[in-house]
């Protein structure tokens, strides 16, 4: 009993994630809507991300200043797989302002809550056996992608 | 507007894309260490294009305002939101971290009516209630949980 407690998963730590990508959606809405009211005064979207990206990038160095300087040659492997992930994160970043130039926020927004059923037609192709969709969390992610479709609708 | 539709699209691909992408970089190296990787890939990558799409005259010419702004955004996206979210899906994995995050776009209708004033239909309010009956669902998934 000791030992199969001793094992048991910390569900606090699951916890722990969904609230902090519960964060992560504010904060990412929140630079959403910052950016529909500068994209087009002037300045491209593409011009938009990439300062976004550039000053989080300064704020990213600056927060994480003592890591960086004690941290160990990273694996090749994690390097190419994180380049390739910057990449799509900038066709993401500035196809999306981009978008917010021809069509307003409340419309825009909506439709990027759809990337759970783009990560799940990902997670089949890149990780399978290494992630699992269980029943319960296609119908919630249904679910989600269903209520984000309402609101982009009635926008 | 069509095209607007597009690139909104285009992007949730792209997006669940990278995410699956950093998912499996995780494998190798932290939360952290994938940032600063993917963080200076992306202002490259974005600088290039800008570079490549209207020129070297399209970096300069903006205000004070927009640059304050610009440093607000890249707080709240990579700051606030990429650790977090990095950090969550190191925790729930992508498969809990990615829906919680889909369900974003209610926060950025709260901030259209409170912010911006608009006034939120009934398909509106409906839809805000299926989202969050779906983080319901996927936040109590107990098989996912005990794994």
């Amino acid at each position: 009993m000791s030992r199969l407690a001793a094992r048991a998963p910390r569900p606090s730590t699951v916890t722990a994630g969904i609230l902090l990508a519960g964060l992560a959606a504010c904060s990412f809405a929140s630079a959403g809507y910052v950016a529909s009211q500068l994209v087009g005064d002037g300045a491209s979207g593409m011009v938009v991300a990439f300062y976004e990206s550039l000053f989080g990038l300064a704020l990213l160095f600056a927060v994480n200043m003592r890591a960086l300087s004690r941290g160990a040659q990273p694996p090749r492997n994690g390097i190419l797989w994180g380049l390739a992930a910057g990449v799509a994160y900038a066709f993401a970043i500035g196809a999306f302002y981009t978008s917010l130039e021809r069509i307003p926020f409340s419309v825009a927004a909506p439709i990027t809550g759809a990337v759970p059923l783009a990560s799940y037609a990902f997670v089949l192709l890149l990780l399978r056996g290494s992630e699992r969709i269980t029943r319960r969390a296609a119908l919630g992610a249904a679910m989600v992608v269903a209520g984000v479709a309402m609101v982009g609708v009635s926008a | 507007m069509a095209f607007g539709v597009g690139l909104a699209i285009f992007c949730t691909l792209c997006f669940g894309l990278g995410d699956v992408i950093a998912r499996r970089a995780m494998f190798h190296l932290s939360p952290a260490g994938i940032l600063f990787i993917t963080v200076p890939m992306t202002v490259v990558s974005l600088g290039a294009a800008v570079l490549l799409a209207e020129g070297p005259g399209a970096f300069s010419g903006h205000g004070l305002a927009f640059f304050g702004l610009a440093a607000l955004m890249g707080f709240l996206a990579y700051v606030s939101g990429n650790v977090s979210y990095f950090h969550g899906m190191k925790r729930a994995g992508v498969t809990l971290a990615a829906p919680i995050l889909g369900a974003g776009p209610l926060f950025g209708v709260l901030l259209a009516v409170t912010l911006g004033g608009e006034r939120p239909g009934l398909l509106t309010i409906g839809g805000a209630f299926v989202i969050v009956a779906g983080v319901a669902v996927l936040v109590s998934d107990r098989e996912r949980i005990a794994e």
